[in-house]
C-alpha cells in the first residue's frame, strides 16, 4: 500500500511538473499599422506590413497616445472592456465587435460574412477571433465598433 | 436526505461559487471539477444534482445571466453529478480507464501532429497544449498498467482522473453544440467557434486531470468525515 502511495506521489509530481510548463504564443511585436479613424464608438486600423496581432497594433497605437483601451486576458484571448473611454451599455446589450476585411489567410478563416459592417463602401466581415487572435496582414482593415445583440 | 446533508450541499454550493470566482482571474485554472466530483462521489447523485442545479443558477448573480451558459451548466453538471454520484455503488469496469486514456492520448497526438485550422497566432500554443495532454494521458495509462501488473487494488484514482478529463472534453463539445444553436450561428461561425473552443478546452482538461489526480483522495477523505459511509459505520458499530 505504501509503495502505491509513493508511486502515486511520483506520478502526481511528474504530472504537476509536466503541466507546469510555461507556454505562450509566439507574437511578433514589430507591427506597422495606421489609425484611419478613432472615435468613442469606432476605431479603424489598416495594416501597413504583415506581422503581429491586432492587439499588438492597438498596444502600439496606445503607446503613441492615439487611442486608449482596457480589457483583460481570458482563455479565448484578450477581452476588451472599453475603447477610447467608452464602456458598452449592458442594459442595451451593447458590446465591442471586431470586423475585418481579412478572410482566408494561410488556410485559416478569420472572419464570417454572416454579419458585416460597411466602412466607407468597404464591406468588413465579423471576425472569428478577438484582437489577440487576428494577425495583421498588409493592406487589410481591422475595425472595432459598438454593436448590439 | 437529512439536515446535515442539506447543510453540506449549501456549503458546497457556496464553496464552488467562491472557488470559481476566485480562479476566474487565472486563465485556464479551475477547481470546480475536482470539488464537485469529490462531493458527488461521497454524498451520492441526489445531493450532487441538488448542488449542480443550485450552483448553475446562483452563479448567475456573479457572472450574469447568459442563457446558453446557464443551459450548458444545468445539463452538464447534472449529468456529471449523476455519473460520479453513482460511481461509489457501481464501480467502473476495468476497461473504461485504459480506453478513455488511449482515446485522449491518441486524439491529442493526432491533433498535435496534424494541427487544427486555428489562427496562426495560437497554433504554437495549441500544439504545446496538445502535447502536454498527450503526456498526461500517456503517463496515467502507464501508471494504470503498472497498478494492474502489480495487482494493486487502488486503481480507482486513475479511473476517476481519466473520466474527469474525458468529461471536461465533453463539456466543451456540449458548449460547441448549445451555444451556436442558442446564439443562432451559421455554419461558418459554428466551425470557427468549435476551433476557438480548443483554447479553453485544452488548459481546462489539463487542469482537471492534474487537480483530480492530486486532490481527489485528500478532499474525499475530508468529505467522508462529514458524510461517513453507512457500510463502514455499521462495521464500526
Amino acid at each position: 500500500m505504501k509503495n502505491t502511495h509513493k508511486l502515486a506521489a511520483f506520478f502526481a509530481a511528474a504530472l504537476a511538473a509536466f503541466a507546469g510548463f510555461v507556454f505562450s504564443a509566439c507574437t511578433d511585436n514589430d507591427v506597422h499599422a495606421t489609425l484611419l479613424e478613432s472615435s468613442e464608438t469606432l476605431v479603424v486600423i489598416q495594416a501597413d506590413a504583415t506581422g503581429g496581432s491586432m492587439q499588438d497594433a492597438m498596444a502600439k497605437l496606445k503607446e503613441a497616445g492615439q487611442i486608449t483601451y482596457e480589457g483583460s486576458e481570458s482563455e479565448y484571448g484578450f477581452y476588451i472592456t472599453s475603447v477610447n473611454g467608452y464602456t458598452p451599455d449592458a442594459s442595451k446589450n451593447e458590446f465591442w465587435a471586431v470586423y475585418t476585411t481579412l478572410g482566408e489567410y494561410e488556410g485559416v478563416t478569420y472572419s464570417s460574412a454572416e454579419y458585416t459592417y460597411n466602412y466607407k463602401g468597404t464591406s468588413c466581415a465579423s471576425a472569428s477571433y478577438g484582437i489577440s487572435g487576428l494577425p495583421m496582414v498588409e493592406g487589410y482593415l481591422y475595425i472595432l465598433t459598438i454593436s448590439t445583440m | 436526505m437529512n439536515a446535515k446533508k442539506i447543510a453540506a450541499c449549501a456549503v458546497m454550493v457556496a464553496l464552488l461559487i467562491a472557488v470559481q470566482f476566485a480562479l476566474s482571474f487565472v486563465s485556464g485554472v479551475e477547481l470546480v471539477t475536482v470539488l464537485l466530483l469529490c462531493f458527488c462521489y461521497t454524498f451520492g447523485a441526489a445531493c450532487g444534482m441538488l448542488v449542480a442545479t443550485a450552483f448553475s443558477l446562483i452563479r448567475c448573480l456573479l457572472f450574469g445571466f447568459v442563457p446558453n451558459v446557464v443551459l450548458l451548466y444545468l445539463i452538464y453538471y447534472n449529468l456529471f453529478a449523476l455519473l460520479f454520484g453513482s460511481l461509489k455503488k457501481h464501480k467502473l469496469p476495468v476497461w473504461v480507464c485504459p480506453v478513455l486514456l488511449s482515446l485522449l492520448a491518441a486524439g491529442s497526438a493526432y491533433f498535435a501532429i496534424a494541427g487544427i485550422p486555428i489562427s496562426i497566432l495560437y497554433q504554437n500554443k495549441i500544439r504545446i497544449m496538445f502535447w502536454i495532454l498527450f503526456g498526461i494521458s500517456a503517463a496515467l495509462l502507464l501508471f494504470y498498467i503498472i497498478l494492474i501488473l502489480c495487482h494493486k487494488k487502488s486503481k480507482e484514482l486513475t479511473s476517476i482522473t481519466a473520466l474527469a478529463a474525458f468529461c471536461t472534453v465533453l463539456f466543451t463539445l456540449l458548449d460547441d453544440l448549445i451555444s451556436p444553436l442558442i446564439l443562432g450561428y451559421g455554419a461558418e461561425a459554428t466551425l470557427a467557434y468549435f476551433y476557438t473552443s480548443f483554447l479553453a478546452m485544452l488548459p481546462q482538461t489539463i487542469c482537471a486531470s492534474v487537480s483530480v489526480f492530486i486532490l481527489f483522495n485528500p478532499i474525499k477523505n475530508i468529505l467522508s468525515k462529514i458524510c461517513p459511509d453507512p457500510k463502514k459505520k455499521l462495521l464500526m458499530d
